[in-house]
């Protein structure tokens, strides 16, 4: 088809108009606040300066690499993130493929009882986890102690305990979004490819591996990048959970550490800078790995 | 509260005078009371009021008032004003109230700090006091000693599972604010008269083996235990006693616990009463309260911190008056409630006003933790407290 | 030999789905429990589901005496209002994104993810300060925007790669048959994406309807409070009204999992963010 250059502007003004109000409304809210905090990163805002701060240069970055608890919260924040994520996966995949089989009935009922954790607002469930990982009246060492007869945990007030206590609420309340992801991947795959496999007298694992795996990747991909970068950042079930780091600060991640450095100590431009490193963590990880994977390739 | 929005938005032409306090349970019902009936009766400005917990109201404030905005009057403890005052949040009160309106208050009903006065109080509160519950521990003990071997009494395996069922003391002493009386009980305090933190030292480590030896040793405090896990043990009755302050005593009654209160007992070894914090809470004014405000925000302090108000809120919520001719009132201090609580105050310690006091809260919280979980010995953790102290105290400054 | 195989599978499957099960659905059962105790109780020994004394009070006072209905009616609004926008927007911007070649059109679908990266916490400040000068602030077209503007990134490319599913074919043939682009867009494929709108339009709602943070700095009117705000009032520093809360808790929910429900089988096949090509 020929297509005149009229008509070429006009599908571009139409593009335009389909792309414009988007890019203005989400740019309108991040650019400012971002400029702004390349600034704020770059001065000397704290107590002392909250209203006569000025730009002071590269400082507050390297007090951030200075910091000697920076490194130990980045390689906790590194575990907090591949743990969740890997079990957001296994787990969502997991129950997606079970739910998929034929034979299963009433799945609708399985599917929204599966999704709840997904549905309740984060800050209800993650203070009802923090209750029930209580030490003398969680339901968890209520359980432990009455029905297994096994020693109480003292989930809240151990750093490896709390720590952990925290994965295990983020881990149930993230693997149902997994779990949707990978149930739309799994219609996608057509039904001839198992009945070939069927007649090739193919086992379940050997179908698993070498028809769902390979052709659920590209629908989980994009959505493992974007569970990489919300949990990394999510602040919401440490901080509830650990309420605020206890026991001494061993609770923290990055996000965690940036709120209590701008919010109890008030050093916005220590703060600013330490969430200027995260940023710049974060753009690396998806750059190689998106590129390592060719995730968004067939976005492009 | 609604009704009095509903009000408010008939006549948006009064003036607003809005204020963030952070007052819970039976003293919010009263404030809204209170403010209820002061808009009701005046025409021309009314009273806004806006419930924020109090880390995040301190936290938003300066925000707000750092963009020029925020709430007229803020209401809150006496630790908060160095850091508004610091970041120039907020003004002093004198530029706002009458020349004198002052005078009829006691010393320890307004704020000071580098000679301004920043807060006009309202009541002296925030002080922890032994506790107990009537029927479990009819006679309250009056020196430490006393107290292990009668909560020893009490704490009992009722059903033999192992799981102890009663026990004879429980607080949060996981939390440095509840572990401050022990301390000035064997003569040590957080910091000295400059802000110099003063925590590596024999006092404290008396003080942290005193808890340990309790729950270790006489096991007549739970293991392990937090605010709402020592608040439901004293409400379901499986702990005699409770150290907490005056906002959460009306809870007790509520659910049916006919309690008293006693002074936190002494210790023998240093003659000296366990003394807890006590701080003025009261009302701070916004520095970007507008000009044209300044009179209605006049009346609405002389109303809320008035004689008046505080022989009201002393007669329905027991709060200890900070008005010399309330306190002179001896009919109305003489509640049974109001005496005992005076007792503890008498041998309480004014909350430093100094800002580093929440770096030091924020920097003794976590050894202090380890100590109780037992990772670290006490004398480890004294000396890890004063590092991370003075370490966040020289952050603060980059 | 096969045949038991299948039994066994069969079991393993509901037992595994029956755990899975329990354990999403245990807490919220302790949200129950704690809504349903006298006395603002957060904690007790007992496991039953239903508390021996057990009260509907904190329901009673928590939609007479509080401002929960108003604050209900008000996210409501606030959360309808983003669902709209985000939807409108998001169907469209997709779209180009699905269909069109431009220039820049890469780099602006890795800048929305680029957006997902930066801490939020960190933004308050700024966009307090930004609201204030734009008189946005205590305004509900405030949130509306920041709200719509969280998830946007998310929505465009879920509706990106659902378009993507759909094959450009029936638009071409549109076009042949004289439609415009934007009738070919309209009365072809916004059909055919009804299943990602519906997420679209869920995940836009969701955002809205339970944020706290952002709400937190704009709103400082308890008439205007939506319902994460309301809720946070029952929290004190030391006081919790824990049996409100709870049954706070439970409501707000309530119309969440009621979506979810209603819209359950949309879910499986709209939630597309990067496809194999149809």
């Amino acid at each position: 088809m020929v297509t005149s250059k009229n008509e070429k502007a006009a599908l571009r003004i139409f593009i335009a108009l389909l792309i414009g109000p988007m890019v203005v409304l989400v740019l309108a809210v991040v650019a400012y606040p971002f400029f702004f905090n390349v600034i704020l990163s770059l001065s000397n805002m704290n107590l002392f300066h909250i209203r006569d701060w000025e730009v002071i240069g590269f400082e507050q970055y390297l007090a951030v690499f200075a910091e000697p608890r920076f490194w130990e919260i980045l390689l906790k924040t590194l575990i907090w993130t591949l743990t969740n994520v890997v079990f957001h996966v296994v787990i969502g995949v997991m129950l997606a493929v079970l739910l998929n089989q034929l034979f299963v009935v009433g799945k609708p009922a399985w599917r929204v009882l599966l999704i709840l954790p997904w549905a309740l607002p984060q800050y209800i469930t993650a203070l009802t986890w923090r209750g029930m990982f209580n030490y003398e009246y969680g339901a968890i060492n209520l359980v432990l102690t009455k029905y297994m007869n096994l020693p109480a945990v003292e989930w809240l007030t151990s750093p490896f305990e709390a720590f952990l206590a925290a994965i295990l609420t983020n881990i149930w309340l993230g693997f149902p979004f997994m779990m949707v992801i990978a149930l739309g991947g799994l219609q996608s795959i057509p039904a001839e490819l198992y009945e070939a496999a069927d007649a090739d007298g193919a086992s379940a694992w050997h179908k698993f591996r070498h028809i769902t795996l390979p052709l659920l990747r590209p629908v989980m991909l994009p959505a493992i990048t974007l569970g990489v970068v919300w949990t990394f950042n999510n602040i919401n079930v440490m901080w509830l959970v650990s309420n605020g780091g206890e026991p001494n600060d061993q609770t923290h991640i990055l996000v965690s550490f940036v709120y209590e450095a701008a919010f109890s100590a008030y050093r916005f431009g220590w703060a600013a800078a330490l969430s200027m490193v995260i940023f710049a963590i974060l753009f690396l990880f998806t750059a190689v790995f998106l590129n390592r994977t060719k995730a968004t390739e067939a976005a492009y | 509260m609604l009704a009095s929005m509903a009000g408010c938005r008939q006549e948006s032409d009064r003036v607003r005078i809005t204020v963030w306090h952070q007052k819970t349970g039976a003293e919010r019902d009263f404030f809204n009371r209170v403010v209820d009936e002061y808009n009701a009766s005046n025409a021309d400005h009314y009273v806004d009021p806006l419930y924020k917990e109090n880390e995040e109201g301190r936290n938003l404030f300066i925000i707000a008032s750092v963009g020029g905005q925020g709430p007229d009057l803020i209401f809150g403890p006496a630790d908060n004003v160095s850091i508004f005052a610091l970041t120039e949040s907020i003004q002093p009160v004198t530029n706002v109230l009458e020349p004198g309106y002052l005078e009829t208050f006691s010393e320890r009903g307004t704020v000071t700090w580098r000679d301004e006065t920043w807060l006009v109080a309202d009541q002296i509160g925030n002080h922890l006091t032994f506790v107990y519950n009537k029927a479990l521990l009819p006679e309250p003990p009056t020196t430490v000693s006393e107290m292990i071997s009668v909560l020893d009494s009490i704490t009992a395996d009722l059903d033999g599972d192992g799981r102890t069922d009663q026990y004879g003391l429980t607080w949060n002493y996981s939390e440095p604010f509840f572990f401050v009386p022990f301390l000035t009980a064997y003569g040590g305090g957080l910091m000295d008269e400059d802000g110099k933190p003063t925590l590596n030292t024999e006092a404290t480590i008396s003080a942290i083996r005193l808890i340990l030896e309790m729950r270790d040793t006489y096991k007549v405090i739970p293991a392990s235990t937090d605010y709402d896990t020592a608040e439901t043990l004293f409400k379901e009755g499986r702990s005699a006693a409770i150290i907490n302050g005056p906002w959460a005593w009306a809870g007790y009654s509520q659910v049916g616990i006919d309690y008293g209160l006693a002074r936190i007992p002494m210790i023998e070894e240093t003659g000296r009463w366990a003394a807890p914090y006590i701080s003025a809470k009261g009302y701070s004014v916004n520095v970007n309260l507008d000009q044209s405000k300044v009179p209605y925000a006049r009346r609405v302090l002389e109303y809320l911190t008035g004689p008046d108000m505080q022989r009201r809120m002393a007669n329905e919520l027991a709060t200890i008056p900070v008005i010399e001719s309330v306190i002179a009132d001896s009919v109305l201090m003489s509640s049974e409630l109001l005496q005992a609580s005076l007792r503890q105050v008498e041998v309480g310690i004014p909350m430093p006003t100094a800002p580093q006091l929440r770096q030091i809260w924020d920097g003794m919280r976590g050894p202090y933790q380890l100590i109780m979980n037992g990772a670290v010995s006490p004398e480890e953790g004294a000396q890890m407290m004063q590092e991370e102290v003075e370490k966040r105290i020289a952050d603060t400054f980059l | 030999m096969v045949k038991s195989q299948n039994i066994f599978a069969k079991i393993g499957t509901y037992a595994v789905l029956f755990i899975a099960a329990a354990v999403s659905v245990y807490p919220i059962t302790r949200i129950i429990t704690i809504s349903l105790r006298p006395g603002d109780q957060l904690l007790s020994t007992s496991l039953a589901l239903i508390p021996d004394n057990f009260t509907f009070d904190n329901y009673v006072v928590l939609l007479t005496e509080t401002g929960f209905l108003r604050w209900m009616v008000n996210s409501l609004l606030v959360s309808l209002v983003v669902t709209v926008t985000g939807v409108a927007l998001a169907s469209t911007s997709g779209y180009a994104l699905s269909r069109y070649k431009f220039a820049g059109k890469g780099s602006l679908l890795q800048g929305l993810l680029v957006t997902q990266m930066f801490p939020a916490t960190m933004l308050l400040l700024p966009l307090y300060v930004m609201l204030i000068k734009l008189h946005l602030l205590d305004s509900y077209l405030g949130i509306i925007i920041i709200y719509t503007a969280t998830a946007l990134p998310f929505c465009v490319w879920q509706m990106k790669g659902y378009y993507d599913t759909i094959p450009p074919t029936l638009e071409e043939a549109a076009r042949i048959d004289g439609a415009s682009h934007w009738q070919a867009f309209t009365k072809v494929i916004l059909p055919l994406a009804a299943p990602a709108l519906v997420i679209t339009a869920l995940f836009s709602f969701m955002t809205a309807w339970n944020e706290y943070v952002v709400a937190n700095v704009v709103l400082q009117d308890t008439s205007m409070f939506t319902l994460p705000l309301g809720l946070k009032m029952f929290q004190g520093s030391m006081t919790t009204q824990w049996g409100l809360y709870a049954a706070g808790s439970l409501l707000v929910s309530i119309p969440v999992v009621a979506l979810f429900l209603i819209l359950s089988r949309y879910l499986i096949s709209g939630l597309t963010l990067g496809a194999v090509k149809g």
